[in-house]
């Protein structure tokens, strides 16, 4: 195990540093700069010039580089362009929103998804498996904005969800949950559907094995059989599928961020690029790509309990 | 039949509030027709009304039942749709939706009236003893919030002399730091009073002060000047509201300040909430869910405007100060030819252009926005203008004479860069009517980043038309010199490159001139001939909406969009 996160330490920070970079370059070459956001029409030279002075932007690009990236090594991630506050503490309020957003909608993926591909795998071709299948496709087809934005149009049962004021979920857990858990939901919807339909797939698979028949056999109960021998066997591929779907979800908060008014990364990031605001979009891609490398890892950690062969190798 | 005077002076200051067409219909009919025969006109040939009529309609049932005696208490909760980037006003041209709660300007717009300017710190509109000094009194009730550094203090000149050294200097890298260029020096004889030394006549220095951003700061910050950023606490004012919450994704929170306002008898809200949400479906939403109080509707609230008013909801339409336009590469073929560029105004059909992008909320106007009726044409004077005829046939008919004579009888393809929103949605009904001429234009969204991404396409040099709805003040300088004049100091969102030397001289004389009457000559007069050799093709400016809950009381149906109007007038009944 210690071999294992010392590989992947040794092979994420060439990673990080290429992010860094590449993030550093990209945001330069969009169109415009902090001056036009902040002036906006009001641009005038001797302003801009002032302006990027103070934000060092008229220093060549290494140094603006390095002096970033010397700052993030030691734990600053620098200041806003546009409104000069910290970017550190600003991330991380915005983080938590998006991080239980996202795991909230796995949780929900996950207790959805897995046992319903569980019923419909042992249920196969029954109308229980037919029924289950086309609800997945409908909820694969049916974006969940897109209901987002219907319910929020329609109001069924006159309720709209609480809208723009987040409290944290370490001093209003009640709060933070009732606020998300619409959202979540509705992100979560087309991700358990994926989960289902990979966990039915892997379940079929695993079902027809000879130690299923075996286990069958001893007379073990159908219940025990899918939950001690099939279901562990199945959840490998499942497993990488809820690591990617978590990605995903980090990624596709954005959308519903904005319908429900959530303080989020996503529509931090949105913000950042309209205004230009470097600091932050540097910071935000460099937090996405610590937050997937930490999502691989854990998955591949994952895997060793549920595969002993994975440990021994 | 003629106006008698005294209707026509009393117009003139009226403001300009429209109303939905239901609530015209319904509501105000009856008055509305008796005012309108009274006024000596049954609307104009095509049966739309006329402007004055509309102002008329509206200065009538802004005084229908609001009635009643203010009372104090509530929570004003709104949502926006924008962040705020920084807490520093200042700095920016953003945050004056809050700052209108926390502080006060020197001079500020009457939000009944907004061709006025009325005192705020000032004790009084300034004296002029000659064209090149203003002197003003600082009210001696005014005083700062009771928060450090000032703890309450008495407002004092140098607290002005600061905020505009302020704004002026260029470590500041305030965006109106060029609106102040004309200002000399500052001075302050004694606490009461700032005397400001102009290098040259600017009769437009008040509502430049009184332009939505430039509040009052306190001295002490002048060293060290605080960061602000996003530090609510560090924020004082001497508005009635202080601000208690402020996160730039997520709004902000404000609480009466404790010590009292020095105004009396108004801001009778308790405080107020907005939160961002970015939205417009799910700010209607959260409105009929009962979590705000008010709304201003953004794209797409029209289309929803029938469900709120269903639900109860009072709506209002006013004008947007911003005014709609294409701009045209003056320096680039085939629109250095001015023949060509006037072809392109005379085959808008700006009434039906409206009618079909925001199902008819819109006013037509020239280069001076149409809710500034002091400064504008008159509407039947417009009407006598290209591009402006009743009957656009003929307006069209002289385009095409145009074309042949630029040798563009065949027409032309051509992008123009649009915006996505109510930029685009006009943008897309002006494509079949450039094709009137022949002329095939191809849409490009430059993106939903706001003004920032058609701003660059503007410099670049294969820009030859663009979309576009700037903002500018509510007086002359604001609206004219800074889009027309040729000189790129002065000019400096003058993006279409255009020059009109009677027009630079004109913008000139009428920057300078204080006699109202003689000025507004000279306003007309460039009206005119913009509209005759184009440089921006102005179209007039889309109409927004606002919704409120029926507890909603004092807010004065206006053009003037202003934050300080529901901080100082509103309360609501329950």
């Amino acid at each position: 195990m210690g071999r294992l996160v010392m590989q992947r330490l040794l092979i994420s920070l060439p990673t990080l540093l290429l992010v860094s970079f590449i993030s550093f370059a990209v945001v330069r070459m969009l169109p415009g700069d902090p001056t036009t956001a902040r002036l906006g029409e009001a641009w005038n030279a001797t302003a801009a010039s002032e302006i990027k002075q103070q934000l060092g932007l008229d220093d060549p690009w290494y140094t603006q580089y390095g002096r970033w990236l010397s700052g993030v090594v030691r734990g600053d991630l620098g200041k806003s362009t546009i409104g000069g506050e910290p970017i550190g503490p600003a991330l991380r309020s915005r983080l938590e929103v998006t991080l239980l957003l996202a795991l909230y909608a796995l949780v929900f993926a996950t207790l959805i998804g897995i046992p319903v591909g569980v019923i419909s795998a042992v249920a196969q071709y029954s109308v229980t498996d037919y029924v289950l299948r086309a609800l997945a496709i409908a909820a694969l087809a049916v974006p969940g904005f897109f209901l987002a934005t219907l319910i929020l149009a329609f109001r069924p049962f006159g309720w709209t969800p609480p809208l723009g004021r987040y409290e944290s979920v370490l001093s209003n857990p009640a709060a933070s949950l009732q606020l998300l858990i619409v959202p979540a939901v509705l992100l979560g919807l087309s991700a358990g559907a994926g989960l289902t339909r990979v966990t039915r797939t892997m379940m079929l698979d695993v079902l027809r094995q000879d130690y299923v028949r075996t286990a069958k056999s001893k007379g073990l109960t159908e219940l025990r059989v899918i939950t001690r021998h099939a279901l562990r066997n199945a959840l490998i591929p499942v497993v990488t599928v809820l690591g990617l779907s978590m990605v995903a979800l980090i990624g596709g908060s954005v959308i519903y961020e904005s319908i429900f008014g959530l303080p989020g990364i996503g529509l931090y990031l949105l913000q950042s690029a309209t205004m230009r605001d470097y600091t932050a979009l540097q910071a935000i891609t460099l937090t996405f790509a610590v937050a997937v490398l930490v999502i691989n890892f854990s998955i591949d950690i994952l895997y060793t309990f549920l595969d002993p062969r994975l440990r021994r190798g | 039949m003629q106006r008698e005077p005294k209707r026509q002076s009393s117009l003139e200051g009226t403001p300009r509030a429209i109303y939905t067409r239901r609530r015209l219909i319904g509501g105000a009919a009856g008055v509305a027709t008796a005012f309108a025969a009274a006024c000596g006109g049954s609307g104009t040939k095509d049966g739309s009304q006329t402007a004055e009529q509309a102002a008329a309609i509206a200065s009538v049932a802004a005084t229908t039942p609001e009635a009643g005696t203010p009372k104090r208490g509530g929570v004003w909760r709104e949502p926006v749709q924008q962040t705020i980037p920084n807490l520093d006003i200042h700095k920016t041209n953003g945050g004056s939706v809050y700052w209108d709660w926390i502080g006060n300007f020197l001079v500020r717009f009457d939000v009944r009236n907004p061709g006025k300017i009325e005192p705020d710190i000032a004790a009084a509109l300034p004296e002029v003893p000659d064209e090149l000094s203003f002197v003003f009194k600082v009210n001696p009730a005014a005083k700062w919030q009771q928060r450090p550094p000032v703890d309450g203090r008495r407002v004092v000149a140098e607290d002005v002399k600061f905020t505009f050294e302020d704004v002026i200097d260029p470590k500041t890298t305030s965006p109106r730091m060029g609106n102040y260029t004309q200002v000399d020096r500052i001075e302050t004889p004694d606490e009461n009073t700032v005397v400001f030394r102009m290098k040259s006549p600017k009769p437009d220095l008040l509502a430049t002060m009184a332009d939505q951003y430039d509040f009052i700061y306190p001295r002490e910050w002048a060293a060290p000047r605080p960061a602000l950023g996003s530090n609510a606490a560090e924020v004082v004012g001497t508005g009635p509201y202080e601000l208690t919450f402020f996160s730039s994704d997520q709004g902000y929170k404000l609480e009466r300040r404790k010590d009292g306002y020095w105004k009396p008898n108004t801001a009778w809200l308790d405080g107020a909430d907005f939160r961002i949400v970015a939205d417009v479906q799910s700010q209607i939403a959260g409105l009929l869910a009962g979590q705000f109080e008010g709304m201003a509707g953004g794209s797409g609230f029209k289309d929803r405007q029938s469900d709120v008013e269903k639900a109860g909801f009072r709506v209002v339409e006013y004008i947007n100060p911003a005014r709609n336009t294409v701009v045209l590469n003056h320096k680039a073929p085939p629109f250095a030819d001015p023949r060509v560029r006037l072809a392109m105004s005379r085959a808008i059909n700006r009434r039906q252009a409206y009618d079909l992008a925001y199902a008819g909320a819109g006013t037509v106007g020239g280069a001076i926005s149409p809710s500034m009726t002091t400064w504008r044409l008159p509407e039947n004077e417009l009407r006598t203008l290209p591009g402006y005829l009743p009957n656009h046939e003929d307006d069209l008919k002289e385009a095409r004479l145009l074309m042949d004579a630029a040798g563009m009888k065949d027409g032309f393809d051509v992008t123009c860069d649009t915006l996505f929103g109510q930029i685009r949605d006009l943008d897309t009904v002006l494509v079949p009517m450039y094709r009137d001429l022949k002329v095939n234009v191809t849409l490009r969204d430059v993106g939903s980043g706001g003004a920032l991404a058609i701003l660059q396409r503007y410099a670049a040099p294969d820009f030859r038309i663009g979309g576009f709805a700037p903002i500018a003040g509510p007086y002359p300088d604001a609206q004219l010199i800074l889009y027309h004049n040729s000189n790129r100091a002065l000019g400096t969102r003058n993006y279409g490159n255009y020059t009109n030397e009677r027009v630079d001289d004109l913008l000139s004389r009428q920057s300078r001139t204080f006699d109202e009457n003689e000025r507004r000559k000279l306003v007309f007069e460039v009206q005119r001939i913009v509209a005759q050799e184009p440089g921006p093709l102005w179209s007039g400016s889309y109409h927004t909406l606002r919704a409120h809950t029926p507890a909603v009381r004092g807010y004065a149906r206006t053009n003037f969009n202003s934050g300080y109007q529901i901080a100082h007038n509103v309360w609501l009944d329950k």
